[in-house]
């Protein structure tokens, strides 16, 4: 890796050619599949996985660099521990408290080849940096006609309920961010999913934004190889196969399905439970393939309903789908309030909010 | 720190966009009270904007999920809550004077105490919400796709009551 930065080539004064930098993003592990010697791993949970993938990031590439409010401490969800003390202060450090400086500051960075790994302390506090998000990372390559481009830009941030949040610290805002074109939309749903999408993502010659569920970051415990591995991006996964439902989810929220899947096999429905895991691109065939098998789809997300992502998904597969679906696509979301503090437990999408809307559909 | 103190506060960013600004202890009552005071007069007299940056330090963790000895050391949080204290400083100040006593600030403390005690108590035994007001204040008005959801909303909690919260008015 640190070869072919070397060997990054200028044309004019600085400029980089995409080639180039599409060459420094591939990874050096294996893609897609886990090694097997990387089989047995320890058991750790959501957290540590994305800082053992960090360590990697840090480590197999010289040029990285990672950056955020307080990350040098370790940051609030100790995501960053012990990456300063091993890495130096130059390459893990603390910035002012600017959203949009720090995305600022990283896409520059990432322009001049380096792999800039943002953190913003919150999802709900991305949007300072919305701006440079939206207007400048996405439009990098694109305004440039590809002589240059952000792709080592990767932008971490928790989202999602927990229970006590509130309006400022429980937010969902993938969906803002899928109308970006230029930009991947990533959120890994476990540990050993949360560090292999995490590498891909660092690795990706795109700017990336990386949804990391809060609420899992010790909740989420499962067996994570410990070497460097990568898991594609814009593939999603079938996690549960059935024949009468397909439902399509992401994070956190694939927990609350599972469970509701686990509910309805009780009462003979066989759900199929699709991770998305990339948003943008986002893998419609596998849905689609899921969909043709069962006739129905129901989506969930913790993001108000109104213009989430389960829009989309509705009506892409609706176009392709038409035919064969045999009940209205069911969206169990957030609902169009806030955020709310003492109402979360109303607001969330539950588990029989989904169960009651499989039943609707299959009986439709 | 450093790389985030690189910059000498705020005070001289106000200089940059022609703001009279001053910079003050804000751990000393009566130079924050003189620093108000003047800017206030400046403000109203001449109308025109005055920034105050008043330096102090956050003795206490972050919030109920911080612990901040993780980053700073304890004998620096001790150090400012015992020599640099706003109200242990005003305190002194005005027993110097002859204007305050051990005794006043005891019955004080005790007198305090009970009052946010009777306010606990009291904000405790207020009842929860109503479940309405989940969904007003969005808007000045409840739109359609509220409507509907709150209808929605409430089969569900008659479909399946133990799902939520028990203390709260339906």
């Amino acid at each position: 890796m640190a070869t072919n930065l070397n060997k990054f080539k200028r044309i004019g004064s600085m400029m980089f050619t995409c080639n180039h930098l599409r060459r420094l993003s591939s990874s050096p592990a294996s893609s897609g599949v886990l090694a097997s010697a990387d089989a047995q791993g320890k058991s750790i949970n959501l957290y540590t996985a994305i800082n053992q993938a960090l360590h990697i990031a840090l480590d197999s590439d010289p040029r990285s660099y990672i950056f955020g409010e307080d990350v040098g401490f370790g940051g609030v969800f100790r995501c960053t521990t012990g990456l300063a003390d091993q890495f130096g202060k130059h390459r893990v450090f603390n910035t002012p408290l600017c959203e949009q400086g720090i995305v600022g500051f990283a896409i520059g960075l990432a322009a001049m080849g380096n792999r800039a790994i943002a953190e913003i302390q919150f999802a709900d506090y991305i949007f300072p940096a919305f701006d440079q998000i939206v207007n400048e990372a996405a439009k990098f390559r694109y305004r440039s006609g590809n002589e240059f481009n952000c792709g080592g830009l990767t932008i971490r941030a928790p989202y999602g309920a927990v229970g006590h949040g509130a309006l400022y610290h429980s937010q969902s805002p993938e969906a803002f961010f899928c109308h970006v074109p230029g930009l991947k939309v990533v959120i890994p749903r476990s540990p050993k999913e949360a560090k292999g999408l995490l590498l891909s993502s660092i690795r990706d010659p795109n700017p990336v934004i990386f949804f990391e569920p809060k609420g899992l970051y010790r909740l989420a415990v499962e067996e994570v190889p410990e070497g460097d591995y990568t898991l594609p991006l814009s593939e999603a996964e079938v996690i549960r196969e059935g024949s009468d439902i397909t439902l399509v989810g992401w994070g956190a929220q694939l927990t609350t399905m599972e469970q509701a899947c686990v509910d309805a096999e009780k009462e003979g429905i066989s759900c199929e439970l699709i991770d998305l895991k990339t948003l943008l691109p986002w893998d419609k065939e596998t849905v689609e393939a899921s969909v043709r098998k069962t006739g129905r789809l129901l989506i969930s997300h913790e993001a108000p309903v109104t213009g989430g992502f389960g829009a989309e998904i509705s009506a892409s597969i609706v176009e392709r789908c038409f035919l064969r679906l045999e009940a209205p696509v069911a969206r169990v979301c957030g609902l169009d309030t806030p955020f709310p503090h003492v109402f979360e437990p109303f607001y969330m999408p539950t588990k029989n909010k989904i169960l009651d809307a499989i039943k609707e559909t299959v009986n439709f | 720190m450093v790389c985030i103190w690189a910059g000498d506060g705020i005070v001289v960013k106000g200089q940059a966009y022609g703001i009279s600004s001053i910079r003050v202890d804000g751990n000393d009552a009566l130079a924050i009270y003189n620093a108000v005071r003047n800017a206030r007069q400046i403000a109203i007299n001449e109308q025109r904007p005055i920034l105050i940056e008043a330096m102090t330090y956050r003795v206490s963790h972050h919030s109920t999920s911080d612990d901040s000895t993780k980053y700073r050391s304890t004998d620096e949080i001790e150090h400012w809550k015992t020599m640099h204290s706003p109200v242990t400083r005003f305190l002194k100040w005005l027993e110097r004077k002859g204007w305050w006593s051990d005794s006043e600030e005891a019955k004080l403390h005790v007198e305090a105490k009970k009052e946010v005690k009777q306010a606990i108590d009291e904000a405790e035994r207020e009842e929860m919400p109503p479940l309405g007001d989940m969904f007003t204040d969005v808007y000045d008005e409840l739109p359609s796709n509220l409507m509907e959801q709150e209808i929605s909303l409430r089969e569900t909690i008659q479909r399946h009551p133990n799902d939520f919260p028990k203390n709260m008015p339906i």
